[in-house]
Parts: structure tokens; sequence; C-alpha cells
């Protein structure tokens, strides 16, 4: 069983301010087969209370626990039983190799060679990594490594297994199958989740709230969270891709090259246009072509009806990558928004006033430490830069994982205040439908209009 | 674009045994080291290029080099200016700028290294970690050490793959067209993108653990592998060529005046 008595946890704290409690008076007990769910907003506490379920707190984490785990032994010694699916899937990655990764936990079990295999191959063809059971582990999309965490966690076999945002990164489809492999099998599931409600209905004995560090049993319904409508000016740039191809490489394996195929495609100012499709469809290489970091092998992509260079969608398209900390890299708030700010032919002046009128609309401080910020304030951070660029069109990729609805759509409506049409990369067909004005698929590597 | 060592292609030396693999680079790598004339320490580096050209083809050869390129001009432009001493072969007014003593170090110096890197780049570009390590641990080389090789040898392409990807979003924060003052500033220099590796790299450390923890590194039973070598009877002429034919070029190269 799983079990947490009276647990509580504060992180040690860093410069003057003084950590608050992450979880408070925490008691759940979790029984051989249960399905339990335990649902709260992005930095609710979810993920240091699967850790410390998991044993990795205090062992790794530095902070201050109270209260009382079971079991009590360390996660490497109950590993075939237990198991974790943890939430940041490219950091918990430690094989070179898709393969590798799913074998290493057998491999520490000192299971025979020859059950290593049968478990693998089954594994690889269950969560659909097949092809890609050679490819190196740093070739792979989030949603492929998402599958990969999944398979290397559950090929033990464990009775009892945290999935924590297990459903982020995953298509719909592959949403179904994790929901279907909850329900059928045997293991105590112990779900933390965020969003994708609707996947949920009757799947749970018990759901538990986890708000301001507090647990709390809900009985009521669970249904998706209502979505505000958003309010956009009129600008007039448009930006187009004609008759595109681009051939993406596999370097680490025989599997045939990634190619991806578009015959038309169109955002105009002011628009917000959705961009859905299945792991490893092309969604990210598609953008990586809209905003020159990549050349298409054919075709023209098209700005205010002249052809554009590298160079002038590199400034004219922002993307906003899903990590906020490839994007900052100064000690301050103040360091990172002046940093932008100091390319521009405005007066000092201007500066400050543009300064502190960004920090404060996007309810950033301008003296905290930018690493040392929480994910939901670096990604604030990160938008708010892109703010201070004022570009004619965005992309956003995935930034309503980890982020509440709420702070998606504000975060959105603050980018697109100026008429910038905003191609939005989503797993979440709720969020989508509720803020697009129309949307394009990603299917195996060609994109079309829905 | 993303890394990995490791480069999928089906030339002869891919299927060469792994152990048999770093006997012949261990052995190649000694050559330079041997008393040989310039002529033939360039003939080597030669036959070491022509390997690697044969074997992982002439792009990914020469973005091995490319990698060690600014560390080649450094020693070109600083080691002929360090020996003084002996014949001239630049002067001014008298005073040696340059002499041959310090250009055959120089030359010496930059063949090995030459060398080195290229046979080591193949090892690791011609055979999965998993594989070196399974060969590593045939020459008893403890567990332990033999995972922090795997991470190190995992870790390298991670760190290559996050400095291009922050290098990336970085040049994506410049401004707009026209928007820009005179003095241009460049935003993708290397202190900015360091900084960020630096700090993506310090947070990857605590889930490193973390993942070995849960993965089971560190338990009291034994281990078991799901990779194996082919026995040493089976590939026993990889182990006769990777022996024989640096003892070949050496033998031919030491009595090559």
């Amino acid at each position: 069983m799983i079990k947490a008595e009276n647990l509580a946890f504060r992180y040690d704290s860093y410069g003057e301010k003084e950590s608050e409690k992450v979880l408070r008076n925490i008691n759940l007990t979790v029984h051989k087969g249960e399905k339990v769910l335990i649902l709260g907003e992005p930095e609710s506490g979810k993920t240091t209370l699967s850790l410390i379920l998991s044993s990795l707190i205090p062992e790794f984490v530095e902070g201050e626990l109270e209260g009382k785990v079971y079991p009590e032994c360390e996660m490497k010694d109950r590993m075939g039983d237990y198991t974790l699916v943890p939430q940041n899937a490219g950091e918990f990655i430690l094989g070179e190799t898709v393969e590798d990764e799913i074998a290493f936990p057998l491999e520490s079990l000192g299971i025979e060679r020859k059950e290593i295999i049968e478990r693998v191959d089954k594994a690889l063809s269950f969560w659909g990594l097949d092809a890609l059971r050679e490819a190196s582990t740093t070739e792979l999309s989030g949603g492929e490594k998402r599958r990969l965490m999944l398979a290397s966690s559950l090929v033990t076999n464990p009775d009892y297994v945290i999935y924590d945002e297990s459903f982020d990164d995953l298509d719909k489809g592959w949403r179904q199958v994790l929901r279907d492999h909850i329900k059928e099998s045997s293991e105590a599931s112990l779900v933390m989740a965020s969003r994708f409600l609707s996947f949920f209905n009757d799947l749970f004995d018990r759901i538990y709230v986890l708000e301001h560090g507090e647990l709390r049993e809900w009985n009521g319904e669970l249904s998706s969270i209502p979505i505000p409508n958003i309010i956009r000016k009129e600008r007039n740039n448009i930006l187009q891709c004609r008759g595109i191809s681009f051939i993406h490489p596999r370097r680490s394996s025989f599997s045939s090259p990634f190619v991806l195929t578009l015959d038309d495609f169109s955002l105009k100012s002011g628009e917000v246009v959705a961009l859905m499709g299945p792991n490893g469809s092309g969604k990210s290489t598609f953008s990586r072509l809209l905003c020159g970091l990549d050349t298409p092998s054919e075709g023209t992509i098209i700005l205010d009806e002249t052809p554009c260079n590298k160079e002038r969608l590199e400034r004219s398209v922002g993307y906003m990558f899903q990590n906020p900390d490839y994007q900052i890299f100064l000690p301050q708030v103040k360091d990172e928004l002046s940093y932008s700010l100091s390319f521009l032919k405005i007066n000092e002046k201007e500066k400050e006033k543009r300064l502190s009128e960004t920090a404060a609309l996007f309810s950033l401080s301008l003296s905290d430490t930018a690493s040392l910020m929480s994910y939901g304030e670096r990604k604030r951070l990160q938008s708010a830069i892109y703010y201070s660029l004022d570009r004619p069109f965005y992309i956003l990729d995935e930034l309503d994982s980890a982020l509440t609805y709420k702070e998606s759509i504000s975060i959105l409506e603050k980018l697109s205040r100026n008429g910038a049409g905003i191609l939005l990369i989503t797993h979440d067909d709720d969020f989508a439908s509720a803020v697009a004005d129309r949307g394009y698929r990603a299917k195996e590597g060609r994109i079309y209009e829905e | 674009m993303k890394n990995s060592s490791f480069i999928a292609l089906s030339t002869p030396y891919y299927s060469f045994d792994p152990r048999a693999k770093i006997i012949f680079t261990l052995l190649m790598c000694i050559l330079p080291f041997l008393p040989l004339s310039w002529m033939a320490q360039c003939t080597l580096t030669l036959i070491a290029l022509l390997i690697s050209f044969t074997q992982i083809g002439g792009k990914n050869t020469m973005k091995n080099i490319k990698v060690i390129l600014p560390i080649i001009i450094l020693m070109t432009l600083l080691m002929p200016l360090q020996g003084r001493g002996g014949e001239a072969l630049w002067s001014i007014k008298g005073r040696v700028i340059i002499s041959v003593g310090s250009v055959i170090s120089w030359q010496r110096i930059l063949n090995r290294f030459l060398l080195l890197s290229l046979m080591c780049s193949l090892l690791i570009e011609t055979t999965k970690s998993s594989s070196i390590l399974l060969a590593l641990r045939c020459f008893r080389l403890p567990y332990s050490v033999a995972l922090v090789l795997s991470l190190s040898l995992r870790l390298i392409p991670t760190i290559s793959d996050t400095f291009l990807e922050i290098r990336d979003s970085q040049r994506l924060r410049l401004p707009n067209p026209g928007e820009e003052e005179a003095k241009k500033k460049k935003i993708t220099s290397l202190l900015p993108t360091l900084t960020s590796v630096l700090v993506v790299s310090i947070k990857s450390i605590a889930s490193t653990s973390e993942a070995l923890e849960l993965r089971g590194y560190g338990r009291n039973n034994k281990r078991t592998s799901y990779r194996s070598l082919k026995s040493v009877k089976k590939v026993f002429p990889h182990f006769v060529i990777s022996v024989i034919v640096p003892a070949i070029i050496g033998i031919s190269l030491l009595y090559w005046r």
C-alpha cells in the first residue's frame, strides 16, 4: 500500500524570502488495485507529493519533511513493486537508445536476458515505439519521450504506480491507451492531473483535490474548465506557406527520414489558429520552418505577399519554446526585459516606461531572480520578453502545458492585444476549440486545414 | 537538429566486435608516440583520415575535424613561436623567430592530436555506447565506472542539443526589422548561451540522480545485461586484424626513413 500520514513539506529557502509549506497535513492511503485521482492546478504540489511518496524527497531534494510515508524503504529497493512515471520525461531518461532505456530497470532487477528481451519487445509494441527501438533518446519528440517513460516505468509490472501528469504531451489516441491501461490493469494507480478531465469519468474509485497544499476528497462531477473568449485587435499582416516540403533525417538509426509536406497555410493578423496532431507528426518541425530556424527543402514562405528569407522570418515570427529556461539567461527579471528593449531605437525614458509597464502587465517583480522563480512565473517572463518585442506573429508551443487555463488565456490575450496572429500548438481539444478561430492538423508529416 | 554520438551506417567497421575496436583504437593511438620521422607521422595521420573517410564518410569526418579546428588553429599560431633554440627557419636581424625544431615539434603534436581525435571519434560514432561499455566491462571495468562513462557519452550530445536549442531560441529575440538601433549587439554571443546551458545542466543533476534511483541503480542484487557480445571464438579474426593491422603500419613506418 501507499500511505502518507500527517505529511507536510517546505522547500529550503534561498535568499531573503522564506519558502512557504508546499504541502500541509496530507493523509492518503492507496490500497492494492485501487484507482485514485489527485486533481490540482499546476504548481499546487502534485509533483512534490509524488516525489515524497516515491521516497525521492528528501533524499535528492533539500527541504523540511514532517509526517510519515509508507513503505519507508528507498525507491530502488521497492522498484519491482512500486514505480513513478515522472512529469519531466526528458530529464529522467538515462539510456542512449529507446530499447536500452526500457531494459535498464529490468537489468537492475537482475532478470534473465531472455525475459528482458521479451518484455522490451512487448513494451515497445504496446507503446508504439517499435520503429524507434534503436533511435537515440535525444531524437524523440515530447510525446515519444512520454511514451518511453511510460514503457520503461511499467515494464517491471509494478503493483503500485504513481502517474505524475502522464496524460500531458500525449495525443488523444495515446491518452485513450493510457486510460484503458489504468482501467484494465490490476495495478493500484495514483494519478496526478490538472487537465484532460473528460478522460477520467468512471475511472477512479476516489478523487481528491489538492489546493493550497491541502488534500480534500471530491465527490462532484468531473467537467472541463470553462474557457472565456479572448479579445483581439486588427492588424494587417499575413503569413503564408506554399508547397512546403522538408526532410529531417534520423542520424542514429536506420529508420526512414521524417518528411514534412504542406500545400497551403495562412495566418492573418488577429487570428488564433490551432495546430493539433499526434506526437511526432511534424508540429515542431513546421514551427521551426515558420520562424526561420530551418529552411524548407522546397516551397516558399510568404510574408505580406513577399517571399521571406530566414533572417526576416526570425525577426517577424516569435516562437515561444515549450521550455522557458531556453530563453531566460540573465540574473534578474529587470535584466531580461531590458535586454530585449536595449536593441530598440527608443530613448532611455521610453525604455524605462515600457519596462515597468511590461512587468506590471505580466505581474512580475523586476528585482526577482529569474532562475529561482516558479515555472508559471518563468513562463510569464518568457511571454513578457516576446510581448516587449511586439512581433506580428507568434507560435506558442504547448503554452497550456503546466499552466492553468486562466494563465494561458491571460498570456494569449496580452500577446494578441496588438493584433498579432497566433499559431497555437496544443494537445488539448477543449482549449483549442475555445480559443482558436480555425485549425490545422498534422498527421504523419502532412499538415492540412481542418 | 538533434545530435547523437552514434551514426547509423553499414560500413565494415560497424560489424567489427567492440572489444576488437577498442584494442585497434588503443594500438593506433600508441603509434604516433613511436620515434617516427615527420613524413611517417603525416602518413599515419593520413591513414587515420582514410579509415575515417571510408567508414563514416567525408561529411562526418569533416564535422569531427571542424569541432577541433579552433584548437588546431591556436596550436598552429602559438606553438611554432615557442621554441627559439636550434637552427633558424625564420629570423629577423639575427633573432630567431621560428626554429626548425619548433616546427617539427608542432607537426608532431598536431599529428598526434589529430590521430587521437579521429580514432576516438570513429570508435564512438560507429559503436553504441552500451556496446562500448559492455566491451569495457569485459576488460574488467567496474559497473559504476562504466555507468559514469555511459552517462557522460549520453550527456555530451544532450548538452550539445541544449546548446543549439538555446542559441536558436535566443536568435529569435532579435528586434523586428527596422526597429533595431544602428549599433547592433550580438545576442547569440557565447556567454548568454553558455549561461543558459549551465542553468539547464545544473538543474538536470538532481533529476539524473532521481532517475538512477527510480531505475534501481545501486540495488544489492547482481545486474543482468540486455545486450551481449559474441563469444571471442566467433570474432577471433576481428581480434587478429585489430592487432596485426596497427603492427604492420607501425613497423613499416618505423623503418621508413
